[in-house]
């Protein structure tokens, strides 16, 4: 399917702030469907909060709009968005950000006077900006960025053992489910997290979170505008791990182990939980003949973000066996590529990164649409659903991309399609 | 005047006027004074800055933005003479993509790399006249600390001086920011047309800059007249204006807040007669009164419409032509009612969005325009081997003008075994998601085989969306229908089908309409307008009456009036076994019916007849209803109303049994029944009373809602 830009990741990045709501200066049509993306992701109000009918919002509460129309495209749309302002601050306290759509984005209308005219300074902000000449993540990092700097949290005491969780997006599958998990794993190691910047974190937990002692890094490609500016400005450091992101059981035990060192803690406890997830996985597999000698051998496609693509490649190949046909990284100079790159290298197998499809695999590890999609067209045998967007909508039983939830899950997707 | 950052002078006026060459002017002259001075050039044609570099022009920043996949501040800032920065903003070529755009990305691109703010003054060198929001960045607060209005005697640079007061009114900063007019004479000096402007509108001239070859002398030796003749008058006119700049930089007490002349006063100035007082105030610009509206707010854009139309097509490839982020979402939305609609009720009526693609235009592509890229991705399609292509435009490509219907004509020229079509739905300009289904029906009219004739016994189902008409209840009433005159389906337009099936439309008898709607009405229009083709005047039928008229119909075009008649038969029996099954759960009870499709009151309320229910009001929602479907609208009394709430208090009142309603109504305090056309099958009669039956049965409170409060 088609992949969203940097437009959609600044949507979605700003919402991800729990008191942060966009104004998007666009037409209906624009609002509409991101209204429903972000009440999918991140649910806030009751959807039949009587606040919300009233203009701009339309009995709608998520991503208030302007409705620009051919009109306004003609002779702008600053008084709209000035109202708009006004009217938002009327049933809310939140933060407004403001974005245009690709198509205002070309009216040029001027947002800051807007802000000043509707007396909002301060409390609204529009993110200007080449938004769609962006990446996905380079973008929802850059937002997350601009709006922390726009805040402009002072400097706390720092809390030993305090950590923050950054580049962990919101459209991560499951996100909710695997930010209790890795929160499970770094309280284990005696650890307590003050914010998850862009993973459901207010403006009060960013302005909590210079407090914190170290930002620790799920996704490096969503990470590197807001550790640079925390370390910089704040003096915060970063912890990322050497195989990227906490995707699959190796992959999280060298997350836990680079956080336990850069905190200078005991990483037994978590270790202990990836351990027994990577028994139970040995039993499953062991419990069937069948299922553990067809294991071997078994092709797999990943498509994502280099720093899961490395984790996940390292992981499938050298503990379960399998045979990458074929990488697509998604941002392909990712701060693992070259990792991932060596590692293919060392095995004879660099010639499956960026490789085509084949006419059929075991296994295809990519977005929920395209993973569905392709097993219901027979191009593999199980299609599984780890990346954005995913097709499961309701969520009640854990499964999300990360750790040793995610391991199991992606582990219990091979070994039931066999 | 005290200031963080550099004093920002953005200098304004009318096409060829000399803004450039006055800019550099001033700039050079400036940096003699030992100040450290920044000229951006944001015009398209780029040459602000080439007298400062010896006649050479520089890389753009759009150029280097285009290039690469950032840009460094060496990349785009040269040094000029007397040691003056040079950025040239540059844009596209005449009339392709968006310039204005291109001066915000410039101006983002300074933000970020810092440009200038170490600097002691910024000139900007602006396009003649304020033409969008992107010209007049330069204006805003932030940019500009004053703002200097270059033009000479002739008239259309004294209108665009009048027009650029007025866009600098917009950007109103609280402070006076207008310096004043820069009279760059065209060698009549003599014509007050300046004086009298300044005059009318109260803004002083700065300096009367003489005509003189020696602008022309330095020109031609690529250099500022204020390097080369620095004693002569035009310099000594510049000097003048530079020495204000100074003072102004020190103090703003001389600066004033624009007062532009109105359409009457310019005429007396032309006419060179006393300009009257102005009588009214003009207001802002920028279009304060079109604030939220909600009768024109659509729902989604026509270029949304048009894909979901056309991705129902399975070998049509479909080109958003636009951002990804715009391909994402529609891809996003389709995806979503398909993979939703696998385990629900509703049958499989939009596909993967596999063959939807998009032009993935970005920054650069709105400023230069996107006809390249959309080019490519034809050729790449046509390359794929699809026997059809649908090129969908976007808000972006709309606002910026991109020729693509032209791309279209020549891709159509060279392919010939590919139908590319061109839907020019431009996001939300051109209208609604409804919008986008009739240019989806207008571009496949042209790929309809006009040779095809008709196969008896074969007939076309025509409806805008087949949404409802797809569920498995409906799909039984439409077989059952059809099955009583033998009747087979040709092509459902425009269901999941083919290409060819579009192609092969005439191979249908007739039309049969499965809702009364505009956008279904376009599709039997546009078939008969352009090729002749029949369709029934009845819509597909629900209830007994509408059923038999539908059959009537049908049997006077095939000559099958016997078939109607056991047909009618088989219907009466089937609603007697039925009523006699399941009628007494409603014989005798009194009922509320509410409406928002006007052709489902008159089956509701006959439902009700048969049922031995009364109907003890009637509700029709007018919010649906247009001229074309007032025709529907049943003999038997009802009551316009659009509030839920009305009918609320209503049930209050009548206390019905239950509540019989073609929408959703909540806070109900009776039960009440949900139907859509599909839920009445006269010829399964016992069936579709039961299911009613059993909405009713549902308990009024659950659990989980008790568990919420």
């Amino acid at each position: 399917m088609i992949l969203p830009d940097g437009f959609t990741a600044s949507v979605l990045a700003a919402e991800s702030i729990a008191d942060v709501r966009v104004l998007l200066n666009g037409p209906a049509g624009c609002r509409n469907r991101y209204m429903v993306l972000v009440r999918q992701l991140f649910p806030r109000e009751k959807p039949d909060d009587n606040r919300f009918q009233i203009p701009y919002f339309k009995g709608q509460s998520r991503v208030p709009c302007t409705y620009i129309d051919e009109d306004d495209f003609i002779n702008g749309g600053s008084g709209k968005v000035t109202d708009a302002l006004k009217v938002i601050k009327s049933v809310c306290e939140d933060t407004i950000v403001i974005i245009d759509s690709p198509g205002s984005a070309l009216i040029g209308d001027d947002h800051g006077k807007s802000v000043s005219d509707a007396g909002m300074e301060g409390k609204a902000f529009a993110l200007g900006g080449t938004l769609i000449s962006m990446g996905f993540p380079e973008s929802y990092d850059s937002t997350l960025r601009r709006i922390i700097e726009a805040v402009g949290p002072q400097k706390c005491d720092t809390i030993p053992r305090s950590v923050n969780i950054i580049g962990y997006p919101m459209t991560d599958k499951d996100w909710r489910h695997g930010l209790d998990h890795l929160r499970e794993l770094l309280e284990a190691m005696g650890l307590t997290m003050t914010a998850a910047i862009g993973a459901g974190a207010s403006l009060e937990d960013i302005r909590s979170s210079t407090g914190a002692e170290a930002n620790i890094i799920v996704y490096p490609e969503f990470a590197e505008e807001v550790s640079e500016y925390m370390e910089r400005v704040h003096g915060i450091p970063s912890v990322r791990s050497p195989m990227g992101a906490p995707v699959g059981i190796d992959g999280t035990v060298a997350w836990v182990e680079a956080v336990a060192e850069a905190l200078n803690v005991d990483p037994s406890p978590a270790l202990e939980i990836c351990n027994r997830a990577r028994g139970m996985i040995k039993e499953a597999i062991l419990g069937d003949t069948f299922r553990s000698k067809a294991l071997q051998g078994m092709t797999f496609c990943i498509e994502g973000l280099p720093s899961m693509t490395y984790s996940l490649t390292v992981w499938l190949n050298g503990y379960l066996g399998m045979v990458p046909a074929s990488i697509v990284n998604h941002g392909g100079d990712g701060p693992c590529s070259e990792d991932l790159e060596s590692y293919l290298e060392s095995r004879g197998l660099e010639s499956v990164i960026g490789a085509d499809l084949p006419d059929y695999c075991d296994v295809m590890i990519t977005n929920g649409h395209d993973a569905l999609h392709l097993q219901e067209n027979r191009r593999c045998g199980v299609g599984i659903d780890l990346t954005f967007p995913s097709t499961r909508e309701i969520v009640l039983l854990p499964k999300p991309a990360v750790g040793v939830l995610g391991s199991m899950y992606i582990v219990e997707e091979i070994l039931n399609s066999m | 005047m005290k200031r963080g950052g550099p004093f920002q002078l953005a200098l304004y006026g009318k096409g060829g006027i000399g803004k450039s060459t006055m800019s550099a002017n001033i700039s050079y002259g400036l940096a003699t004074h030992g100040l450290d001075v920044v000229q951006v050039g944001c015009d398209p044609k780029h040459d602000s800055t080439r007298l400062l570099l010896k006649g050479e022009a520089q890389d753009t920043v759009l150029d280097m933005l285009r290039a690469r996949e950032s840009v460094s501040y060496d990349d785009i800032v040269r040094v000029g003479s007397g040691g003056v920065r040079c950025v040239e903003a540059g844009g596209p070529r005449p009339g392709i993509g968006c310039a204005g755009r291109g001066v915000l990305t410039t101006f983002e691109t300074l933000d970020d790399l810092g440009i200038g703010n170490d600097a002691d003054v910024k000139v900007y060198d602006v396009l003649g006249d304020v033409v969008c929001g992107g010209f007049a960045v330069p204006m805003r607060e932030r940019y500009a600390d004053a703002v200097a209005i270059v033009t000479s005697e002739e008239f259309m640079s004294i209108y665009a001086a009048n027009n650029i007061m007025k866009g600098l009114r917009n950007f109103d900063a609280g402070r006076p920011r207008l310096m004043g007019l820069i009279h760059n004479s065209r060698g009549n000096e003599h014509d007050d047309l300046v004086r009298r402007f300044s005059e009318a509108t109260g803004v002083p001239i700065i300096a009367t800059v003489p005509r003189s070859e020696l602008f022309r002398d330095s020109e031609s030796r690529g250099s500022t007249l204020m390097e080369l003749h620095p004693d002569s008058e035009p310099a000594k006119a510049i000097g003048a204006v530079i020495d204000r700049i100074l003072s102004t930089m020190e103090s703003d007490s001389d600066m004033m807040y624009p007062s532009p002349l109105d359409d009457a006063q310019m005429s007396d100035l032309v006419a060179g007669i006393p300009v009257r007082t102005s009588k009214m105030e003009e207001k802002l610009e920028m279009c304060p009164g079109c604030l939220f509206d909600s009768k024109k707010v659509v729902g989604s854009c026509a270029t949304h419409g048009a894909m979901a139309v056309l991705n129902r097509i399975k070998d049509i490839a479909v080109v958003v032509h636009g951002p990804r982020s715009c391909g994402f979402i529609m891809s996003y939305a389709q995806n979503r009612e398909y993979f939703n609609g696998r385990n629900s009720r509703v049958y499989r009526t939009t596909p993967y969005s596999g063959n939807v693609f998009t032009t993935n235009m970005d920054d650069s592509d709105s400023i230069f325009g996107g006809t390249s890229v959309l080019e490519a991705k034809i050729e790449e399609l046509v390359a794929a081997g699809f026997p059809a292509i649908a090129v969908v435009t976007s808000c972006v490509t709309g606002i910026i003008g991109d020729d693509s219907r032209e791309v279209v004509r020549k891709m159509n020229a060279k392919h010939e075994g590919c139908d590319i079509m061109y839907v020019e739905s431009d996001g939300s300009i051109t209208g609604n998601k409804f919008g986008g289904y009739n240019q989806v029906t207008d571009a496949l009219m042209d790929i309809v085989d006009p040779d095809v004739e008709p196969v008896h016994g074969m007939v076309n189902l025509v409806c805008d969306t087949f949404k409802k008409s797809n569920r498995p209840d409906y799909r039984n009433r439409i077989n059952d229908l059809l099955g009583v005159f033998s009747l087979k389906i040709n092509t459902s337009m425009v269901d999941v089908c083919n290409s060819s099936d579009v192609r092969n439309v005439l191979r249908g008898m007739f039309n049969i309409r499965l809702y009364d709607n505009l956008e279904t009405n376009y599709i039997v229009d546009s078939l008969r307008d352009r090729y002749g083709m029949r369709t029934l005047e009845n819509i597909f039928p629900t209830g007994t009456t509408e059923t038999l008229r539908w059959m009537d119909e049908v049997a006077g075009i095939l000559g099958k009036d016997d078939v109607v008649v056991a047909a009618r038969e088989r219907m009466v029996c089937e609603r007697s076994k039925g009523i006699e099954k399941y009628g007494h759960h409603f014989k005798g009870k009194g009922a509320v019916v509410c409406c928002r499709d006007p052709t489902n009151l008159e089956w509701m309320c006959e439902l009700m007849d048969e049922l031995d229910v009364t109907v003890l009001e009637a509700f029709l929602d007018p919010s649906l209803m247009d001229d074309e479907r007032m025709h529907h609208q049943s003999e038997r009394p009802f009551t316009l109303n659009k509030s839920i709430k009305v009918i609320r208090e209503r049930c209050s009142e009548l206390e019905p049994d239950f509540v019989i309603t073609d929408y959703r109504v909540s806070g109900l305090s009776v039960p009440s029944i949900l139907v859509d056309k599909s839920k009445l099958n006269v010829f399964r009669y016992g069936n579709s009373i039961r299911m009613m039956w059993l909405q009713t049965m549902a308990p009024a409170s659950a659990g989980w809602m008790e568990a919420v409060e």
